[in-house]
């Protein structure tokens, strides 16, 4: 049977990330810091699927053991990299804390993750990884620039990767949706942004498919929904400085300072 | 003597971080560097020499002790300069990379330089004036195979001083990011990186670090939002917007990849 694993996989994208694999037949293990995992797990049982549920924080070093342990050394056939958080809001208003949550999970949990799934598949000689980096790693972000500047991060270390394993069975994908219409801005404070509150908002089952999709295909990148294509296009040919004006538009909270 | 400017400046025993080091003595401004490893006595010295008045700091910047640490040397003062360089790179490919040092250079690269820019914008914001420099880089735009995780860092960098530019525009506060490409500096020879057989290291055209440092603190102290110095590395970052990233990670590849 085949075996997959997703994380962050307890709503959003990462939910329907594991609805595709356990449709798909494949076996899951899906884990999430919230209790809402079991939740998740239980429904997917309840529709035929075998499924493994973990309740961990990946962006501390214990979450991610704890993770590579629940797997123990069974052939990891495909590998979601999804668990991510936003904060929004003017830099100097965040906390260090809150700031440094995001790069814990983002970036840190993200590439510990990362770098055992591929020892893992190197050894195996194949494998395909999908990682949910976003259109936000090509536009400084400006009123969520932590987060932005974390998925510019992952975009590029998955080129990276794929670039590195061209010579094994072993393939890399990068899905960047844009705005999806998920937890993520209620829980990264931005219900009182432009972006927070638009109802054009992408469907995650839709942007899922599509990168699980990809992923199947071994595509290199998946940018999702038509406006977003045309958004990570012009972005390498607008300055950055102009990008970052245009992201002030869409994530500067409603009645907030023009700076501080 | 409290009458002087004050200008902080991390990773500065060698390479660009010294070069801003020496510039700002020669503006007359009194300093504060730091780095991971003794030779930042011997700067001090040097700089001394050249009628600076030098205080150091031996921390690691890769611990969030020893940017507490630095930060209470700091204590409470104005700062009129800040240089955000301290950095490494790791070299090799992932999987062979090992875990502590591919955290540490996130710790490092990404999240001191992030705590200190806080740190120090809050401070800056208070004081309504003060002058930010960032060493981010060109291979910031570039996925970078056999160096990944560092090309990565400084992706994150990048991104992070244009965003915060955009919000604080109209703020007496400047963020200038250098984005150097390729320069001639300990970066490729450290012993703890394994990037010293790749080409990119042996090749002999890297830029000067007079230059490439001398282009970064003229853009900071005109209040330019980026600079990326020399011709060869302005073609790439703008090449950068429109060549595919699977074409720009094999062309980091080629000059990453160990011999």
């Amino acid at each position: 049977m085949t075996f997959a694993v997703i994380t962050g996989a307890s709503t959003g994208i990462g939910l329907e990330l594991a609805r595709c694999a356990a449709t798909d037949g494949c076996e899951i293990l899906i884990c999430s810091d919230e209790a809402a995992i079991h939740d998740v797990a239980q429904t997917l049982r309840d529709q035929g699927a075998v499924v493994d549920a973990l309740l961990v924080d990946l962006g501390t070093p214990e979450g991610v053991e704890a993770l590579f342990d629940e797997i123990d050394g069974r052939h990891v056939d495909y590998f979601m990299a999804n668990a991510g958080r936003g904060k929004g809001g003017a830099f100097l208003d965040q906390s260090e804390a809150e700031i440094n949550e995001v790069i814990g999970v983002n970036v840190i949990g993200t590439t510990d993750v990362l770098h055992r799934t591929v020892r893992i598949m190197r050894k195996q000689g194949t494998g395909r990884i999908l990682i949910t980096g976003s259109i936000a790693g090509w536009m400084p972000g400006s009123y969520h620039a932590v987060y932005n500047a974390t998925k510019a991060y992952v975009d590029l270390l998955s080129w990276a990767i794929r670039n590195e394993v061209t010579d094994t069975d072993i393939t890399v994908t990068c899905l960047m949706p844009g705005p999806t219409d998920t937890e993520f801005f209620d829980r990264a404070d931005m219900l009182d942004t432009p972006v927070g509150k638009a109802d054009n908002k992408d469907d995650p089952q839709k942007v899922a498919e599509e990168g699980y999709a990809a992923m199947l295909d071994g595509r290199s990148g998946v940018t999702t929904g038509f406006m977003n294509k045309v958004q990570s296009l012009m972005s390498g040919l607008i300055p950055d400085s102009v990008l970052a004006a245009m992201h002030r538009k869409m994530a500067k909270p409603d009645g907030g300072p023009d700076h501080v | 003597m409290s009458e002087a400017k004050l200008a902080v400046i991390t990773g500065a025993s060698t390479g660009i971080g010294y070069e801003f080091a020496r510039f700002a003595v020669e503006d007359g401004y009194e300093l504060l560097i730091c780095a991971d490893e003794p030779a930042i006595e011997d700067a001090a010295e040097k700089l001394r020499r050249l009628g600076g008045t030098v205080q150091t700091m031996q921390v690691d910047l890769a611990t969030a002790q020893g940017t507490d640490e630095f930060w209470a040397g700091v204590g409470d003062r104005h700062i009129d300069i800040f240089c955000a360089n301290a950095g490494r790179a790791l070299g090799t490919a992932f999987h062979e990379q090992d875990w502590d040092a591919i955290r540490g250079l996130i710790m490092l690269n990404m999240v001191q330089t992030t705590t200190l820019l806080h740190r120090v914008g809050l401070r800056m914001q208070a004081q309504t004036q003060g002058r930010i420099l960032v060493t981010g880089s060109i291979g910031g735009f570039v996925p970078g195979p056999y160096d990944a995780v560092y090309n990565s860092t400084k992706a994150y960098l990048d991104s992070l001083c244009y965003a915060l530019q955009d919000e604080w525009k109209g703020s007496p506060v400047t963020l200038t990011c250098l984005m150097p490409g390729p320069t001639d500096t300990p970066i490729f020879s450290r012993p703890e990186n394994l990037l010293s057989d790749s080409p990119i290291a042996k090749n002999d055209s890297k830029d000067d670090v007079t230059v490439t440092a001398r282009a970064g603190y003229e853009a900071m102290m005109a209040g330019h939002k980026g600079v990326v110095p020399g011709l060869v590395n302005k073609l790439i970052a703008m090449l950068a917007g429109v060549v595919p990233q699977s074409i720009l990670a094999e062309i980091h590849r080629r000059g990453a990849k160990p011999e």
